[in-house]
Formats: structure tokens, sequence, C-alpha cells
């Protein structure tokens, strides 16, 4: 009786792990996918630095999307690389809980930026030509971003409202006013975090 | 070896090391020293008395302080330490010459960090000036410039059809970021051009960069979208493209290719195009729900012109992935008259689903150009 226990926990077990492994395209975003992190360490915590899930957790393979800085784009990265030997801030949602399904989109938004190969930018959240932009600036439109604009502009896009005032929230709307208002110091990523997303857990969000 | 011998030869390669290592420390302690430096000045600051000193900085000490800044190793991933520099450093955009910027974009002692943010400054300076942005874009031609700088250029500056010679000059010469950026530029500026470079980099996939393939997909996938979604033999363009596509997706080792591969798929954004997103298992959720909300709209036009079972079934796979209440009224519709029972439930259950927790299709998408 024992050894048949065994053997169907063995079944069971395998069919568990092959269901979890193979079934990427029937269930919806998983874990911390499409949530906003954060780490300090920027000029003695002055400020922090932005990143989103792309993964569910924290100890899968490149779970990280963000800008990492001057002379690099928008990419995917490890989570030593993201954290940089500095302190871990925190997993950051919208204020407005979103779907898994949304969630999922935000991911594929994140690999849409990845994929356009955006530099940085020190100055703007996302910079864009308003001139030739269309109403809405598309993500092959922006010239360049900074680490929070990924965060602001993915959110945005789907219309989860983050940083801004009534009338120039919407990081994604082509406007030259909008466009400044989210920039400078006006809108940090330490000032993202704290003041307009919420807090999901302040622990690394491992998968154990 | 004697122990003796041993020992001397331990000592000589800790003496050797210890003397490289001495030499590198002398050569990094300028930097080391400025930076400790005007860290020390800074330290101490809150936010409000740190700004009240950045505002009495001079223009060229602002340069220098941002140059400084980003020299330093250990903030090499940390250029939001730099967000109030140059945020004031754009405040006073016009005190600073053309001619100083264009010379600071040129200075290979600076950082790459400091000349990218002196392109930044030129544009912005002179957004609306395309004379202005002609001066600028002349650095694309001057061999001294840094590749990174002259991709920042292409990717901010404006371009116009008087551009298309220089654009296709940069794409035949390069093959990395360089290159990409100005496939982009010249997608907008003359698509069919665009197309056409990007056939010949299609036709042979493995014998070129990842970036050349990556802007050419892009590229053609603009093309078919918006130039000729009308002609005759705009089927047999379109089921090429997205076969190469999936070939791609199925054979290629690169991650980068994969998704730039489906995402030109779903930039086409015909029925054909978001239809083989859904139905090919092998493409991520995430890379579907994307490429459903980007395409909502035609999944809402199969529902509207009679659409076959096989069809029907696309659209509520789609709704399964990512509930859009725009669809709700069409498939509803449709699904009365489903005759295979098992299609007719999934489209019950996803029906529900959709009123419940669906969302409004994103018309970010629209208008697009």
């Amino acid at each position: 009786m024992k050894k048949n226990i065994r053997v169907l926990f063995a079944i069971v077990s395998l069919v568990v792990f092959l269901s979890t492994t193979f079934t990427t395209n029937s269930s919806a975003a998983t874990g911390y996918q499409g949530y906003a992190i954060y780490r300090d360490g920027v000029f003695f915590n002055y400020d922090w630095h932005a990143g989103i899930m792309d993964e569910p957790y924290s100890d899968y393979y490149l779970p990280v999307l963000h800008h990492a800085g001057s002379g690099d784009v928008v990419k995917w990265d490890s989570w030593e690389n993201f954290l940089n030997g500095k302190n871990f801030k925190g997993v950051y949602r919208p204020n407005e809980q979103p779907s898994s399904a949304i969630r999922d989109a935000f991911v594929g938004m994140g690999r849409n930026l990845r994929t356009q190969q955006i530099p940085y930018n020190v100055m703007y959240q996302v910079y864009y030509d308003t001139s030739t932009a269309s109403y809405y600036v598309q993500p092959d439109e922006i010239s360049s971003m900074r680490c929070d604009g990924v965060v602001e502009y993915i959110y945005e896009w789907y219309y989860y409202r983050v940083y801004g005032h009534d009338t120039l929230w919407d990081v994604t709307k082509n406007d030259y006013w909008i466009r400044d208002h989210h920039g400078g110091t006006a809108i940090t990523p330490k000032y993202q975090a704290l003041n307009y997303l919420t807090l999901v857990t302040s622990s690394e969000p491992k998968s154990n | 070896m004697s122990r003796r011998s041993f020992k001397v030869i331990l000592l000589s390669i800790c003496f050797t090391l210890l003397l490289s290592a001495g030499i590198v420390a002398a050569n990094y302690e300028p930097i080391v020293t400025n930076y400790t430096s005007i860290l020390q000045k800074y330290l101490v600051k809150d936010e409000l008395a740190l700004n009240n000193d950045i505002k009495k900085l001079t223009k060229e000490q602002l340069i220098n302080e941002i140059d400084v800044f980003s020299t330093t190793f250990e903030e090499a991933n940390n250029n939001n330490i730099l967000i109030p520099f140059v945020e004031q450093l754009f405040q006073r955009k016009n005190e600073i010459g053309d001619l100083e910027i264009i010379n600071n974009i040129k200075d290979t002692t600076r950082t790459l960090t400091t000349r990218e943010i002196m392109v930044d400054l030129y544009i912005v300076k002179h957004e609306n000036d395309i004379n202005k942005h002609n001066e600028i874009k002349k650095l694309l031609q001057e061999e001294s410039i840094d590749k990174n700088i002259k991709a920042r250029i292409v990717s901010t500056a404006r371009f116009t059809k008087n551009d298309v010679e220089l654009l296709k000059g940069i794409i035949e010469e390069d093959d990395g970021i360089l290159a990409f950026h100005s496939m982009k530029k010249l997608t907008k500026i003359d698509p069919q051009k665009a197309y056409e470079i990007s056939r010949e980099i299609l036709l042979n996939t493995n014998s070129q960069s990842k970036d050349r393939v990556s802007a050419a997909l892009r590229s053609t996938a603009f093309f078919l979208r918006n130039d000729v979604s009308n002609s005759q033999n705009y089927e047999i363009l379109e089921t090429d493209f997205i076969n190469l596509c999936l070939d791609i997706i199925y054979s290629s080792d690169d991650l980068f290719l994969k998704d730039s591969a489906v995402f030109a798929i779903s930039e086409i954004g015909s029925k054909k195009s978001i239809s083989t997103i859904i139905e090919i298992e092998f493409i991520d959720r995430e890379l579907k729900v994307f490429a459903i909300d980007q395409n909502y709209l035609k999944l809402k036009e199969i529902l509207l012109n009679n659409p076959v079972e096989k069809e029907i079934e696309i659209v509520v796979k789609a709704m399964e992935l990512m509930p859009i209440l725009d669809l709700v009224e069409g498939l509803e519709k449709v699904t009365k008259n489903i005759e295979d029972n098992n299609l007719k439930q999934r489209s019950e259950d996803v029906l529900k689903n959709m009123r419940a927790h669906g969302i409004k299709g994103n018309q970010k998408w629209l208008g697009q150009k």
C-alpha cells in the first residue's frame, strides 16, 4: 500500500510539475509580475532606482525589466544587477488594483519597450518629439526615458494613473506641458513609489 | 623547485600585484578625490539646501559637476543622482551657447552621460527649429563622434525627407543600435525606402545583426499596415512576412529577436496577424495579451462579419486571456448560432467573465501615425 501511495504521489508530483512548466499560456500573471520594484542607494538615498517585475519572482532568470542608465537601453536584468549592492525598498502596484490580465499587459508593454532599444533620459520620464508623435505617444515614438518613466508609461498606457495633476497625469498623451510636468525633480523614482503607488511588500519578492 | 625558490617567486608575484594596485589607484586618485570632495559638499544637506546650492553654480560648474558624478564607477548605475543638476542645467538652456553645447558633445574627455545630456539639451533648446536640428545632424557625418552619441542624435532629433540618403548611408555602414534607430526614423519619413532596405536585410537573417533584423521586422510591419494594405498582392506579402516572423519565433536562440518578431506580427494589425498570435501556443501569454489589447478592434470586426466557428473560437480564446467589454455585444450575437456545444459553452462562460471583469478597449492604439 505504501509503495502504491509513493507511486501515486510521484505521478501527482510529476503532473503538477509539468502543468506549472508547460501551461504558460493558459493562466494569467502570477507572483509579482507587472508590479514596480525599487531600491535605494542613489546619492546616499537622496533617491531610488525603479524597475518592473517581468517574471513572477526575484529568483527567476532575469526577473527585472528596467532602464539601468546612460549608455544603456530598457532591458531585462538579474536581481543582483538591479540591486547593485543597495537595499531593496519594496514592491509597489498602482493604487487601483490591476487584474492579472492587465498585469500581463504591463509585462507585455515592458517587453515591447525593451525591443525598442530606448536610451536613457535624466531630465524627462518620457521624452518624444511633440510635433511628430501620435495623439498618444506610441512605444516606437519614445526617444528616451528615465527608469521611473518606464513604470509611469507602462501603467498609464493602460489608464492606471500614477503621478500628475488631474489634467496632466497621463504621460502617454502627446502634450508639451504633460511631458514637462513629468520631468526634473517634480517626480523622481522615490516620490513615485512613496506618494503615487501602493506598497505590496517591502520584502524581496522571492518564490519561497 | 626548492621551498626557498617557491617563496621568492611568491613574494615577487605579491610585490608585483601590490605595485600594480598602487599604479591603478594612483591613476584613479584625481577622479576619486574630485568626486569625494563634491560629495562632501552635498552630503550633509537636505533637499532644499542641495537645490539652493545647485542654483548658485555657474553653468560651467554645473556641467563639470555632472561630468564628475557620471564618471564614478561606484555610481555607474545611478544616473538619478544627476536629476537636480540636469534640471538646473535645462532651466538655464538659453544661457548656454549652441557652440558650447556642440563642443561638449564632441569633447571625448567628457563622459558619455554628459555628452548625451548635451544632445538632449540642444534638442530641447531648439525643439521646433528644424534648421538647428540640421546643425546637430551634421555630427552624424563626423567619424570622431561616438556611435552611442550618434544613436542618441538619431533617436532625438527631427528628420525629414531631406535626410533619407543620410539615414540610408548610416544603415548601410552600421549594424548596431545606430542602424536600429536610423531604420526607425527612415520608416517614419519614407516607409517605401525603409521597406526596400528591410526586404534586403530579411532575405538572409542569419548573416545580419540582431539590431538590423529587428529594425527590418518592425519597418516591414509598419509598411504592411500603412502603405500596402489595399494593394492586390497584400495577402502574399503579409503571408510571407508572417511566415518569416514565425520562423524566427520558432528557431532563433535570441529572445530579443523572438519578441521583436511577435510584436512585428501584432503591428501589422490585420485579422490574419492577430489570429496567428492567438493560435500559436509557442507565443508567451503576456505577449498575446499585449497583442489582443493592441488589436481589439480587429477582433470586434471579426465578430461583425458573419464569422465561422473557427473565427469565433479565436475571439473566445482571446477573451479568455484578456476580457474586453467592447466585444460583449458582438460575441453575444454570434454565440446564439454556434453549433459546437463545447465552443458554445466556452463562449457563454467567457461572456460572463467579460461582463463582470472586462476592461474598456484601449483607444490609445487608434490614431497612431
